[in-house]
């Protein structure tokens, strides 16, 4: 060693050995694996001698085992790490497979296991896509030594919570995982140029928290990334790739619990549309005259299923200039009263607007609209008194007309989303149905009274008839029935005819009393068909005895000629 | 030049690597140890090392060493870089 060159050029760890070690000879043997070198096994002897050929033989099979042995670690390593993370995702598996309405145990697991696997410090799940102005803090987990550490961090976590990160791929490492959308890797964060700038969230991770190393892994849904796994380490000491193939498949679990929990929900929903779909139409069956318990379910549903505070059924009157306010559920009762509950058609907000126009009006914030700004006593009674900031009005729609509108309205800025105004769309269509009904119902009922009557007076008629029929001639009774006038005593042309049989009391003397009564039957049968045909007014008959009025009541231009006529008929008959 | 090895002692050396081989699978620091044992016995060289090259390939590291421990060269103090003269 002393006399080798590098020992005489003065290199410093040469002389190190030669001069304070004492070495004299030294044998390096490489440790080869796959023709590449990984390391070097050397041997020194304090006195200068050389290793034999025999002794390099042996050495090299030292390394050669000493390659295997390293080998044989890492594979067994690999095993082991493998069925960690085997583990890990059955465990997360697991409670995927027991919670299907709420994604936090699922992130709970997802970010604890991937932070312990991969031997980061701290670990967090945010959400948020490519568009969004901001990313949610959905689950965080770390393991910090310092409770002084823990007790800022805490701080710091409560305050992203309460103010979410803006979505900047060029400040934040998780919104440029989510917006590139890629795995992204810092080997040490400190040396980044978000660093350099000063961005507050680097500044805090690196100088508050000193963490290093960085691994953000996009969270990818059909339609691109909807959030990212963030890593961190306390060391400088890059994520592997099997590090990145693990939270590569963490993160694909998480997309599977997000999408797992919104078809929950959305199947909730749906069957919680239904179940209020089929409760209106149960209240329209039950309530076929009186449209209010309808509205009120109406509303009543749309209010909880839309999540309002306010829901309300504005009706146009018939002549379709004034819109009321015809059932409302959950407005302040302040609000109520300080109101009149009547808007003119040309009414500058959302309900005057759907109404006209038959369309969905939507105000994302009335105290953006022009109605509010432009002081419209409705708007502003609306927003300063009731608090109203998001409202939407759905038409009430027959026949291509609107003839109401359902509103609703939140407290806050939130639009309604278009299943929610689908859903208050079918309410409306429900409505309509209900006020159809009750408008039906109603006609039906005042034809009922009409005829009603018309049969009352018609039955009378009936029975005043058949009474007079007793006594009079049909022709007559049919008069006097229309027209009763005649009834009051008055003058008339009148022709009177009598008759009787000549002999009749002769006859009866002589023959029995039923011969004569079917006789005087015959007799009155044959006269009182002709009189009738004649048109004659009213008999008089006593025995065989007959007394007719000709011209009154049934008036007649020759009196005296319908009574000869009828005499002459008479005669013949007989 | 040291007198050869005699062949059973050094079969006895590489049969005692392999069963600490299979007797350690998760550690390489025993095997590292049994290797630097022979070697300096089997090589008559008290001092024995290995050093082991970073994940970059950049850098050596002194990571184990028999026998004895050189006063100014410790274990885990040692590291120098691939492309520099030293051995």
């Amino acid at each position: 060693m002393a006399a080798s060159d590098l020992y005489r050029a003065g290199d410093p760890m040469r002389r190190v050995h030669v001069d304070l070690d004492g070495i004299g000879s030294f044998l390096s043997v490489p440790l080869l694996k796959g023709g590449d070198c990984i390391g070097v096994l050397g041997l020194a002897r304090f006195e200068q001698q050389d290793f034999s050929p025999e002794d390099i033989a042996l050495v090299e099979a030292f390394a050669a085992q000493a390659v295997m042995a390293i080998e044989n670690v890492r594979q067994y390593r690999e095993v082991q790490e493998r069925l960690a993370h085997e583990r890990a995702m059955s465990k997360v598996l697991t409670v995927m497979s027991q919670l299907t309405d709420d994604e936090a145990p699922v992130f709970e697991a997802i970010v604890r296991n991937a932070r312990t696997l991969c031997g980061a410090e701290m670990a967090a799940l945010l959400l948020g896509r490519a568009g969004d102005t901001h990313m949610r803090l959905a689950e965080i987990n770390d393991a910090l030594p310092d409770p002084a550490m823990a007790e800022a961090h805490a701080a710091f976590i409560a305050q992203a919570q309460a103010n979410p990160m803006v979505m900047d791929p060029v400040d934040s490492v998780a919104a440029e995982a989510i917006c590139t959308p890629r795995v992204v890797q810092i080997a040490d964060l400190k040396a980044t140029d978000r660093y350099a700038r000063g961005v507050h969230a680097t500044r805090y991770i690196v100088d508050v928290m000193g963490q290093r190393s960085t691994l953000c892994v996009p969270l990818l849904g059909p339609d691109g990334a909807i959030g990212a796994i963030n890593l961190h380490r306390r060391t400088v000491s890059p994520f592997s790739e099997i590090d990145v193939a693990l939270v590569e498949n963490f993160a694909a679990q998480a997309v599977i619990a997000i999408e797992n929990v919104r078809q929950f929900r959305e199947i909730q929903e749906r069957l919680e549309r239904e179940r209020a779909t089929s409760e209106v139409l149960d209240v329209i069956s039950r309530s076929r005259s009186d449209e209010g318990p309808v509205f009120e379910a109406i509303l009543e549903n749309a209010r909880a299923l839309c999540d309002a505070p306010f829901a309300g059924l504005y009706l146009l009157d018939a002549d379709r200039s004034e819109i009321t306010l015809a059932s409302s559920l959950g407005a302040r009762s302040e609000y109520l009263r300080s109101n009149t509950r009547t808007w003119p058609l040309d009414d500058p907000a959302s309900v005057g607007i759907a109404i006209r126009e038959c369309r969905v009006a939507q105000a994302e914030d009335i105290r953006d609209s022009e109605a509010y700004r432009s002081g419209n006593t409705q708007s502003v009674e609306a927003a300063d008194v009731e608090g109203v900031r998001t409202f939407v009005a759905v038409p009430l729609l027959l026949d291509g007309r609107a003839i109401g509108a359902i509103g609703l309205y939140r407290r806050e800025v939130a639009p309604f989303r278009s299943e929610q105004i689908a859903l208050v769309q079918s309410f409306a269509a429900q409505a309509v149905i209900a006020i159809e009904n009750v408008r039906q119902f109603r006609a039906l009922e005042t034809l009922n009274t009409e005829l009603e009557g018309r049969v009352q007076t018609q039955v009378g008629e009936l029975e005043r008839m058949g009474r007079l029929k007793r006594f009079l001639p049909s022709a007559v009774a049919d008069q006097v029935v229309g027209d009763e006038a005649r009834l009051q005593s008055h003058r008339a042309l009148i022709a009177v005819l009598f008759c009787d049989i000549r002999g009749f009391t002769a006859f009866c003397e002589t023959a029995e009393p039923e011969e004569t009564i079917e006789v005087l039957q015959t007799y009155h049968a044959a006269m009182g068909a002709l009189i009738a045909e004649h048109g004659a007014g009213v008999d008089h008959r006593m025995g065989d005895g007959i007394m007719v009025l000709m011209g009154d009541p049934i008036p007649s231009d020759d009196p005296a000629g319908d009574a000869a006529r009828l005499a002459l008929s008479m005669r013949a008959r007989m | 030049m040291t007198a050869p090895q005699p062949q059973d002692a050094t079969a006895a050396a590489l049969r005692d690597v392999l069963e600490t081989m299979t007797a350690s699978r998760a550690d390489e620091a025993p095997v590292f140890a049994v290797i630097l044992k022979y070697a300096s016995r089997l090589c008559a060289a008290p001092f024995c090392g290995l050093s082991l090259l970073n994940a970059a390939g950049t850098e050596l590291a002194y990571s184990a060493s028999h026998v004895a421990e050189l006063p100014h060269s410790k274990v885990g103090d040692m590291r120098w870089a691939v492309d520099g003269p030293s051995t």
